[in-house]
């Protein structure tokens, strides 16, 4: 008992009373493979989350190296080295491989510092542990599943992992990549870490497993070793009853002659070709692979979600085009998602509204307006015939249950009176019991005359519900099983690829997401691509541009004087700009900057003048910069405690602090300067001699910029702090998880925000000589479209200094430039929306362009 | 299973129900404290004022709760009323002194303009899939830039003495705005609730995912959903052009946007729910605030100013109480 690694007694955790695991107990030894499977709904989650800390058990206990735990912390389950690899892999898609991999010991050190060459060298040494040759400088969001899991399991390693329990790990894996991963497990084994592998696909398992355990409704029915184990074994035991070979139904469909649905030819290049199908009324078929068969791609060309390129579909024997959802539902064809949560239900709307969804137009009245009583009914009369349980039809349908949810999602399809019903995963996340329903319901369904397709890779599923099941591999249909011969471990050990597996030609399905490989491209285009891919270089290529152009039409657009006016007129921009930047990244959006300047300036100004202060600048960034911060910080506290969006606070926090200085502090613009700020707006750096302008100067606020803008660099470059705002800004949830202080960052971040803006104030009250209580009034979504030119997104993640610089100097430069080119400042607005319209529009496009690529090509 | 469960926990969570009962205790408490220390705020006077000053805000408001119902938000709604507005106003003033029939032009002309701009804010949203705080933020720029460059800047003036009934008329004692105003809300409350439009703009806000692939074109409803809140932009720059008896590209600048958001949080309105009568609520809240305020720091300097201040307190209040709640029942 002493050599467990891990072991857990008793284990039983509730929710709302129901037993999620009952009186579970079993034990791991160092570098065991264990399994665990069970249908959906059997625990299996549950237990990965006890054990991993998220969590308590109400009883029970956990044992590691002979330490028992009541409940583990996720922290201290990471700290005795147990690692989850979740279905999402848990990464940050806007970093790089070696990031994701290797910044972890960095943060678990509480260094402050990032050391990026030990960072590779621990990414490289991780990737090398499982012999992958993914390239480090790669963005985790480029890669296909098999290797994001890949960058997740180097990750684990690194963090001296002793047991990493994989849930799901060959979900979103091809063939060969599950081969491929097999492999690396092997080689983990034989380092001494532990694997607990949850699956619920019997055969993966069979041939990796040292012991095997089946949950079922929360217990464990069975542990044994994997060896005496075969596959019709541990399907009863999951089950809990025996796989009747037979069908449950006898009806074999009669042949009516014209099929209700043929398909001829039908090929959509990357996913699947040459299918040719039929489907008959009264029939239920089934369509089944592994993933990157082709089998989804399939179904949502025929639901025109992603139609096919060639071959042809008809209909009762006429020929239809289906090149979009809204074709398919002309032709009365229904699907059923298996992502039932963001696919098939508007989670926070009510279970009535998910039902008559697709038949608004016909429960209008007399009027063209919405009729309450026969949307009531029509609700009402789908809760009844499909047994959907619930207190009242006006909950949220994301109160209610698996099973419920996706009688929801049928019933909006049958109100629609479909001829054909897709259902992808028709019980995937459904409970054993609801389960069974639904596969009655597709008989009864099927019995009433719709054709229905059913794509699965649940096997028991298929051989109970449908009359013929079709195999894809690869793209093509495989195999065709007619009702009669349906024997389930001849369909498993087809869909594995049956025991001598031919090498499979490297294919991906779009869902993999996989690196774009390169197409037949001439280098030049690549390599404009890959230079124009920088937003950097694009905006210093148009502000080159622009400057050139203007030039050669007016010469005296190549002057200091026009230099140094453009380089005091973005300054202040860019100094608030970099606070907006570092809440863009953090994956919020700031706008109350502008008031915490004209906050902070104006009440330092009344202050200090109160006290006869007669001293330089110095005093009055000393004064604003504590007022800012403090101000930045409580709507940080804000932010952070209440988890509220960054946007509703800071909107108040900009009506509030404007109020506040106008009310309180005063409500008129200040002429009057103490003795050491009289000077100072003829502060030159250096000056020179202009033709036009006379003497000009480089005003020496200049130098904060250029301090600020090297000290935001190395913040967002080289400390844990920057690194975690972008990590934060992907995936706030996953940041935690990482052990970035989340809170302490997001303080720290609204605090530099309020310096800034106190900076940016009095830098610009200084040199204009004049203090207002109205500064930068109405300005801040200049600014915030300063800063999205440079780069940043408002989704979080991304975004340079450099590029906030380059975007709030190019939109100074056009201002300028337009006059000197003799255009009237009347005009100048209108260019530059039409510039902003344009830099919004054309990452858009692209995306889109790349996006239809992906698909199609 | 559990798995789902958490996920329904989550967006139980998600969806306070309260927005609409804490905005009238807030509202109640406003009335009573206005009553009790300064109950001028409540003569015939004051109050036929408050019915005036908050339509303009009340009718970007509502354009704003219908973008972001739909799961957008236009921040060139007042863009687009200055525009709509010094267009027509241009028209107005060539056109001499025309009579009815010539307002009747500018109404449509200003109409046209502002579902012109929801045209193109709808196809930068809808299908250039622009995200609509980005896509927003750049036409604002280029409507305020189209205003100014056709004005050079200056103020449009001298319309015919009919045009300002629709700023200063009343009809059956109540002023023209406020009528217009109500009977916008109805036309909105109508259109959201009560149409299929309304209920596919609602389903397009709650989940884009799930409405594509229920069928709903997407595309066509957000570029609905602009033209609506253009229109509705355009009404209030006609009241503005109206009560001023002048155009200008600069009215209200950006902090009517802002203003206009802050009463749809005040609302509770966020993608796939709003409720109108909240929305109306928090619309007289922010105005009684902004009178009764200025009422009772009659005198003190700045007085104006603390209606900001007041809002931006109270708005914090609101969020954080909210944001309590919804943590209480969370927990609890």
């Amino acid at each position: 008992m002493a050599d467990a690694l891990l072991r857990v007694e008793h284990l039983s955790k509730r929710f709302a009373g129901v037993a999620a695991l009952d009186d579970v107990g079993f034990e791991i030894g160092r570098g065991e493979i264990r399994c665990l499977i069970g249908e959906n709904g059997s625990g299996k989650s549950t237990l990965i989350k006890v054990i991993s800390g998220v969590h308590a058990p109400d009883e029970g206990a956990i044992v590691i190296d002979g330490r028992e735990y009541a409940a583990l912390t996720p922290i201290e389950a990471i700290r005795q080295g147990i690692e989850v690899i979740y279905q999402d892999f848990a990464l940050f898609t806007n970093l790089t491989v070696a990031e994701n991999i290797g910044i972890n010991a960095t943060i678990r050190a509480g260094r402050a510092l990032v050391d990026w060459k030990s960072v590779y060298a621990a990414a490289r040494e991780g990737l090398r542990r499982i012999g992958s040759t993914i390239p480090l400088g790669a963005r985790v969001a480029w890669l296909c599943a098999a290797d994001r899991q890949l960058v997740a399991i180097a990750k684990a390693i690194l963090r001296d992992a002793r047991l990493i329990i994989m849930d799901e790990p060959t979900t979103a894996l091809t063939g060969r990549e599950v081969r491929h991963l097999l492999r690396v497990i092997g080689d983990l084994q034989a380092r001494g870490i532990a694997i607990l592998f949850v699956s619920h696909k019997l055969d993966e398992i069979r041939e990796i497993a040292q012991n095997v355990m089946v949950f079922r409704n929360g217990r464990k029915v069975l542990d044994d070793a994997g060896a005496n184990l075969d596959t019709a074994a541990m399907a009863f035991h999951m089950t809990g009853r025996h796989v009747h070979t037979g069908a449950i139904h006898a009806a074999a469909p009669a042949d009516e002659g014209v099929p209700l649905l043929e398909v001829k030819d039908l090929t959509l290049s990357r996913a699947f070709r040459g299918v040719s199908l039929q489907l008959n009324r009264h029939e239920v078929l089934g369509i089944t692979g592994l993933l990157g068969s082709g089998r989804t791609e399939l179904a949502r060309a025929l639901f025109g979600e992603a139609p096919a390129e060639r071959g042809s579909i008809s209909i009762e024997g006429r020929a239809v085009r289906i090149d979009g959802i809204t074709d398919a539902i002309a032709q009365q064809i229904g699907y059923v998602p298996e992502d039932r949560l963001t696919e098939g239900l508007f989670l926070d709307q009510s279970i009535d509204d998910n039902i008559v969804v697709g038949v608004i137009d016909r429960l209008v009245g007399s009027l063209p307006l919405l009729h309450r009583k026969k949307r009531k009914r029509t609700a009402r009369e789908w809760l009844e015939r499909l047994h959907i349980t619930t207190p009242s039809g006006a909950n949220p349908v994301g109160t209610l249950s698996g099973g419920n949810q996706q009688r929801v999602v049928l019933a909006k399809w049958l109100a629609r009176d479909p001829k054909i019903l897709i259902l992808a995963g028709p019980t995937v996340g459904v409970d054993v019991g609801s389960k069974a329903e639904i596969h009655r319901l597709v008989r009864d369904l099927a019995r009433r005359g719709i054709g229905i397709i059913v794509i699965s890779d649940d096997i028991p599923e298929l051989v109970h519900t449908c009359d013929r099941i079709i195999l894809m591999r690869d793209g093509v249909i495989a195999r065709e099983f007619r009702q009669q011969e349906n024997r389930e471990r001849e369909l498993n050990a087809e869909l594995i690829g049956g025991e001598p597996r031919p090498p499979v030609p490297e294919r991906r399905g779009i869902d993999a997401r996989t690196v774009q490989e390169p197409r037949t491209r001439s280098v030049l285009h690549t390599t404009i691509e890959k230079f124009t891919a920088s937003r950097e270089v694009v905006l210093l290529l148009i502000l080159l541009a622009l400057s050139l152009t203007v030039g050669i039409v007016n010469p005296a657009f190549f002057s200091f004087a026009t230099l140094f006016e453009i380089a005091r007129s973005s300054l202040v921009a860019c100094i608030m700009g970099f606070g907006v930047l570092m809440v863009l990244i953090s994956g919020g959006v700031d706008i109350s900057f502008v008031a915490l300047a004209a906050m902070s300036s104006y009440t330092t100004h009344a202050l200090l003048m109160r006290l006869g202060y007669q001293g330089g600048i110095g005093g009055y960034f000393l004064v604003a910069i504590a007022l800012g911060t403090a101000a930045g910080l409580s709507m940080g506290v804000l932010v952070a405690s209440l988890r509220v969006p960054v946007f509703h606070v800071s909107i108040a926090a900009l009506t509030l602090w404007y109020g506040f200085t106008l009310f309180f502090i005063g409500a008129s613009q200040n002429f009057a300067l103490p003795d050491g700020l009289v000077g100072y707006y003829a502060n030159a750096l250096f000056s020179v001699e202009d033709p036009i302008a006379g003497r000009t100067g480089l005003h020496v606020s200049v130098l904060y910029l250029v301090v600020i803008a090297i000290g935001m660099w190395f913040v967002l470059t080289y400390t844990v702090f920057g690194r975690g705002l972008y990590a934060i800004g992907n995936n706030a949830a996953v940041a935690e998880r990482s052990g970035y202080h989340v809170r302490r960052i997001t303080l720290v971040t609204f605090a530099l925000v309020g310096a800034f803006a106190a900076i940016a104030g009095v830098t610009h009250s200084g040199y204009s000589r004049s203090f207002n209580p109205m500064l930068f009034y109405g300005r801040e979504l200049d600014v915030l479209a300063a800063v999205i030119i440079g780069g940043a997104a408002v989704s979080g993640g991304q975004g340079s200094v450099s590029g906030t610089i380059l975007g709030v100097v190019l939109i100074e430069a056009i201002g300028r430039s337009l006059i000197m080119v003799g255009i009237t400042a009347d005009w100048q607005t209108l260019v530059v929306g039409l510039v902003l319209v344009a830099f919004v529009s054309i990452p858009a496009l692209r995306e889109r362009h790349a996006r239809s690529h992906a698909e199609s090509g | 299973m559990h798995a789902t469960k958490a996920f329904a926990d989550r967006i139980r969570r998600r969806v306070p129900k309260n927005e609409l009962g804490l905005l009238v205790v807030a509202f109640v408490a406003g009335v009573l404290f206005f009553g009790i220390v300064e109950p001028r705020v409540f003569n015939g006077r004051s109050i036929g004022t408050m019915m005036v000053q908050l339509p303009e805000i009340g009718l970007m408001a509502l354009g704003m709760m219908v973008t972001i119902i739909a799961g957008g938000i236009d921040l060139s709604i007042n863009a687009t009323s200055n525009l709509a507005a010094l267009i027509a106003g241009l028209v107005l003033v060539d056109a001499g002194d025309g009579g009815v029939g010539a307002i009747g032009i500018a109404v449509v002309i200003a109409l046209a303009v502002g579902a012109a701009t929801g045209v193109l804010n709808g196809l930068l949203v809808g299908y250039v899939a622009v995200p609509p705080i980005l896509a927003t933020l750049a036409t604002l720029t280029l409507f305020r830039g189209i205003a100014v460059g056709i004005t050079k800047g200056k103020t449009v003036t001298g319309f015919p003495p009919v045009f300002s009934a629709i700023g200063h008329g009343t009809a059956l004692g109540i002023p023209v705005p406020f009528v217009l105003f109500l009977s916008a809300c109805v036309l909105v409350y109508v259109l959201l609730v009560r149409t299929p439009f309304g209920f596919r703009a609602r389903m397009l806000g709650s989940s884009p995912r799930a409405a594509r692939f229920s069928g709903i074109d997407n595309r066509s409803i957000t570029m609905k959903v602009y033209i609506v809140s253009g229109l509705l932009g355009a009404l209030a720059g006609l009241i503005v052009m109206s009560r001023t008896n002048s155009a200008a590209y600069e009215y209200g600048t950006r902090t009517y946007v802002l203003l206009a958001i802050l009463i749809t949080v005040f609302a509770g309105i966020r993608p796939g729910h709003g409720n109108i009568v909240a929305l109306f609520l928090a619309v007289v809240y922010l105005q009684l605030l902004s009178t009764g305020f200025q009422m009772l720091l009659a005198g003190v300097r700045g007085s104006a100013f603390f209606k900001d201040f007041a809002w931006g307190v109270l708005l914090i209040a609101f969020i954080a109480v909210n944001a309590i709640a919804r943590r209480r029942k969370h927990t609890g």
